[in-house]
């Protein structure tokens, strides 16, 4: 349950002041395509990069609907077994 | 017993080259990007008046591969590539586990892949089109507001996915 509050705000919080940031340090004139870059960025390291590794560090291990509740109980029976 | 493996789901593959397409869709949609912010967005800007007057906006007939250009001279100040490289560093400082709960189990009760899949959908246009707004006729408005909204939009998304994943770990457990 921490998890789900957490993420979200900590994800929030860290990447758009570096954004909002970002988009004021950039000229108007290709404001879009920056903010795009960021964009493609955010989305490609988080949804691709991290979810592949997320996804390669449980690979190697059972875990179950049984035994999965979570993160950290993911980590824990991945580290058990 | 569910083994995920890389090779033989297909559902995170799927997810996966989504998501490069939105990535990628994100980029393209910001380079080909229309007149929007020049016709809506700049009014009130003070930096485009001098003396009172009006000055002309260079940056309209600025072609797409001048744009290139001087977003590769943007990209060469340090002040801006701090930015980026904190945006990278948090970004791939973050492991995401979900993947696992969403795609691994063989039979799903409950919220199904193919909801969960059309909701992510809804939530990266709607992002894609919030940033769209934003860039153009929004651009003006008061920031902390946009911010806030923002902040609450992916916090009840991601808490709808989430929730969605965690009742299909439940009724089985």
């Amino acid at each position: 349950m921490s998890n789900i509050l957490f993420t979200p705000l900590v994800q929030a919080f860290l990447t758009v002041p570096a954004e909002m940031a970002f988009a004021k340090c950039v000229p108007h004139s290709v404001e879009g395509i920056m903010m795009g870059l960021t964009g493609s960025i955010v989305k490609i390291n988080s949804d691709i990069i991290m979810r592949l590794v997320g996804l390669a560090f449980l690979s190697g291990h059972d875990i179950t609907r049984e035994n999965y509740t979570g993160l950290s109980s993911a980590i824990e029976s991945s580290t058990y077994m | 017993m569910s083994r995920p493996t890389l090779g033989d789901e297909t559902e995170p593959l799927i997810f996966f080259w989504f998501s490069a397409f939105v990535g990628l869709f994100i980029l393209i949609a910001a380079s080909s990007y229309p007149s929007a912010s020049e016709q809506h967005g700049l009014h009130g800007h003070d930096d485009h008046t001098h003396n009172g007057h009006e000055s002309s906006h260079e940056h309209e007939e600025l072609s797409l591969s001048d744009k290139f250009a001087l977003v590769w001279k943007v990209i060469s100040i340090w002040r801006v590539q701090k930015v980026l490289l904190y945006i990278a560093f948090v970004t791939l400082s973050c492991a995401n586990f979900e993947v696992f709960v969403c795609y691994s189990n063989e039979e799903q009760v409950g919220i199904k892949t193919i909801f969960e899949g059309s909701m992510a959908t809804v939530v990266y246009f709607a992002t894609t089109i919030w940033f769209a707004l934003y860039n153009s006729v929004w651009m003006n408005k008061r920031n902390r507001y946009f911010i806030l909204a923002a902040i609450i939009a992916r916090y009840c998304s991601t808490w709808l996915l989430a929730s969605g994943t965690q009742v299909n770990g439940n009724l089985t457990g």
